[in-house]
């Protein structure tokens, strides 16, 4: 059945305004949201034409637009949690502590001697260099863990 | 017995639309919601579906694989049931909303006693 020039264009518009959301999201629910939509283009049709058709898009516009904003947040939320609870899990908190104060001090000593280029230089390799030193303590605590691991069987089996 | 659920004013809708105990897909639940408002409250299918998983995820409804009949009914479709605890929410939602419009009516503006004493 060949539906209404409207509905196909309301629906497209649709489909582009679902494309925002997360791929997650959109993998689980396009199809559902898709055929709903369109469900309801046909019902406003059918009572009001091709207006009632158009005067739905303006709530669904907004509504859509809040929703995927929220479903956007929820994933960034995920990500900084799964963050903060890798950083504690991997206790790096003190070495994320030491790198938020050597920036806090750079910043403050930037702004107190904008013009002297020697300070930023050093205070550019102190940065640098923490995180290396971070990323070699983490890389040790890591080869650390892997040791335990394979020495753990060793012990049962005795 | 408190529930740490949120139930935000969407949720309560499709509560309320579940309530009969009859399984529903998405658009008989967005039918239902229109027609139980008086067309006041508006549900968009993306404000549905993510509530819907919400609640999924706080067993406040479940997804039923029994269908009508499959001839007459698009596969694609999810049937959603109301669980015990969904009703309990719903009902401790009910009883806070009340207690919200006694308060409201304690006060002058909606007829309660002025407390102008001066």
């Amino acid at each position: 059945m060949k539906q209404p020039k409207t509905i196909a264009f309301i629906c497209m518009l649709y489909r582009a305004l679902l494309h925002l959301a997360p791929k997650g999201f959109l993998d689980e629910y396009e199809a559902l949201l898709l055929s709903d939509f369109r469900a309801l283009c046909h019902k406003a049709y059918r009572q009001r034409g091709p207006w009632g058709v158009l005067a739905l898009w303006p709530t669904t516009l907004v509504h859509t637009a809040r929703d995927i904003g929220f479903e956007r947040f929820d994933v960034i939320k995920l990500f900084f949690t799964r963050l903060f609870s890798m950083i504690i899990g991997k206790k790096l908190l003190p070495y994320i502590l030491i790198i938020i104060i050597i920036t806090t001090t750079s910043i403050t000593a930037i702004v107190n001697n904008t013009n002297n280029i020697n300070v930023i230089i050093i205070i550019v390799s102190m940065v640098i260099n923490s995180g290396s030193i971070i990323t070699g303590i983490y890389h040790l605590q890591e080869r650390r863990m892997l040791r335990r691991k394979s020495v753990k069987p060793n012990n049962t089996t005795k | 017995m408190e529930t740490n659920i949120q139930i935000t004013p969407a949720i309560f809708h499709i509560l309320l639309a579940l309530a009969d105990g009859k399984e529903k897909h998405g658009y008989a639940i967005m039918q239902q919601i229109d027609e139980q408002s008086n067309h006041e409250f508006t549900i968009v299918p993306t404000t549905l579906y993510r509530s819907a998983k919400r609640m999924l995820e706080q067993g406040l409804i479940i997804e039923t694989d029994e269908r009508p009949d499959p001839e007459l009914d698009d596969e694609r479709r999810r049937y959603y049931q109301i669980t015990s605890l969904g009703r309990f929410a719903m009902q401790t939602e009910r009883n806070r909303l009340a207690r919200l419009v006694e308060i409201a009516d304690q006060q002058p503006l909606f007829g309660g006693p002025s407390y102008e004493t001066a």
